[in-house]
């Protein structure tokens, strides 16, 4: 029901959730399953006996996130297959994965909300979330370029991808460990004051 | 004009808000009605106020306390009165402010009190539980006795 309030509140996730099967295709175009969104929610809850109001002011506030985030990585709103293909392929912007990632920051914006209400937390979010944005480049050893490159080494030192059999294609895991290491990178990087861009601090666990 | 005096009663919870009963107090606020600024501080008593942004424009705000969750004691309406209906009532005072119908702070405060609980009722039907209402209803004829009472005290 929870999952589902979020789709009804956000611009960008409606028509954008796959509610049919719970594995994304090639074909599909979504940027995620109604399972992970599910998933995501159990993750900023800390129970299960919710009350109505309750229940309409968390999917308020995982959905004014979720567009907060669309606006600066659009990968995350409604694309075509061919544009989502291409993104699913070089990116870990819209991995399953990640999406428990933006789940751990999630409940971080709930308590900035506690702290500062809406309208504040809301615009100073926006702001915070602007490193996430493709255009600020990270670098780590020789690699420079968008933090959810699949090739930013960051994502194998800590877990979230691994090279494929063939050895040269990378793999997007979606492991425990994994999810909880998206948690950690962006909620350490968005705490970071000032423009860092050397990612070496991420990368001790 | 709204006051800035705490509009809930004494008798309320006054223990420390941990971090998961703080969030599902603002979400019950954002979830009643998102177009109301609420913010915890855990110094404050609940009070609606009238507050500006970094932009100089002025807005009304909700600011809870601990007491936004009901107290003990089961006689007194007002410290019954749920988070649900606690968090209605700051909310009627922020659309009484903006529809320029709050009633003036002194004299005429516990009226004030007992219309924006009657009012609640009105504006958040459907969301409240007939618990709620009820409570809602036991609070606006307590502000409404405190006033006779004031009133006759001259």
């Amino acid at each position: 029901m929870l999952a589902k309030k979020v789709i009804e509140n956000s611009a960008t996730l409606k028509d954008n959730v796959n509610r049919v099967t719970d594995r994304l295709t090639a074909r599909n175009a979504q940027v995620m399953t109604l399972s992970t969104l599910r998933e995501m929610m159990k993750a900023i809850t800390t129970t299960e006996a919710l009350d109505e109001p309750e229940i309409e002011g968390l999917a308020r506030v995982a959905a004014t996130f979720y567009d907060l985030l669309a606006g600066i990585r659009p990968e995350l709103g409604l694309m075509d297959q061919p544009d989502r293909r291409e993104v699913r392929n070089r990116l870990i912007v819209d991995a399953a994965v990640m999406m428990h990632g933006y789940a751990a920051l999630m409940r971080d914006f709930n308590d900035a909300i506690s702290e500062a209400g809406l309208r504040r937390a809301t615009k100073e979010w926006g702001v915070k979330l602007n490193r996430l944005a493709a255009h600020h480049k990270y670098s780590l050893v020789n690699w420079t370029g968008d933090l959810f490159e699949k090739q930013n080494p960051l994502w194998q030192r800590v877990g979230v991808v691994k090279p494929g059999r063939d050895g040269k294609k990378l793999t997007v895991l979606n492991t425990g460990a994994a999810r909880s290491e998206c948690g950690r990178v962006l909620r350490q990087l968005l705490a970071t004051e000032g423009t860092t861009s050397n990612l070496k601090f991420l990368v001790t666990r | 004009m709204p006051n800035e005096k705490a509009s809930l009663l004494a008798g309320r919870n006054n223990a420390p808000l941990t971090s998961s009963e703080i969030r599902r107090a603002s979400n019950t606020f954002l979830g009643l009605d998102a177009s109301v600024n609420a913010r915890y501080d855990p110094d404050a008593r609940t009070v609606f106020c009238v507050t500006f942004d970094d932009d100089g424009h002025e807005f009304g705000e909700i600011v809870f306390g601990p007491d936004i969750y009901p107290g003990q004691s089961v006689v007194d309406p007002n410290s019954a009165l749920s988070l649900d209906a606690a968090a209605a009532h700051e909310l009627t005072h922020y659309h009484r402010w903006k529809d320029k119908t709050a009633l003036a702070s002194g004299d005429q405060e516990h009226l004030d009190e007992a219309l924006t609980s009657l009012q609640a009722i009105f504006r958040y039907h459907g969301r409240l539980s007939e618990n709620d209402v009820r409570q809602l209803v036991a609070d606006a004829m307590q502000r409404v006795q405190l006033f006779v009472l004031k009133e006759a005290a001259g």
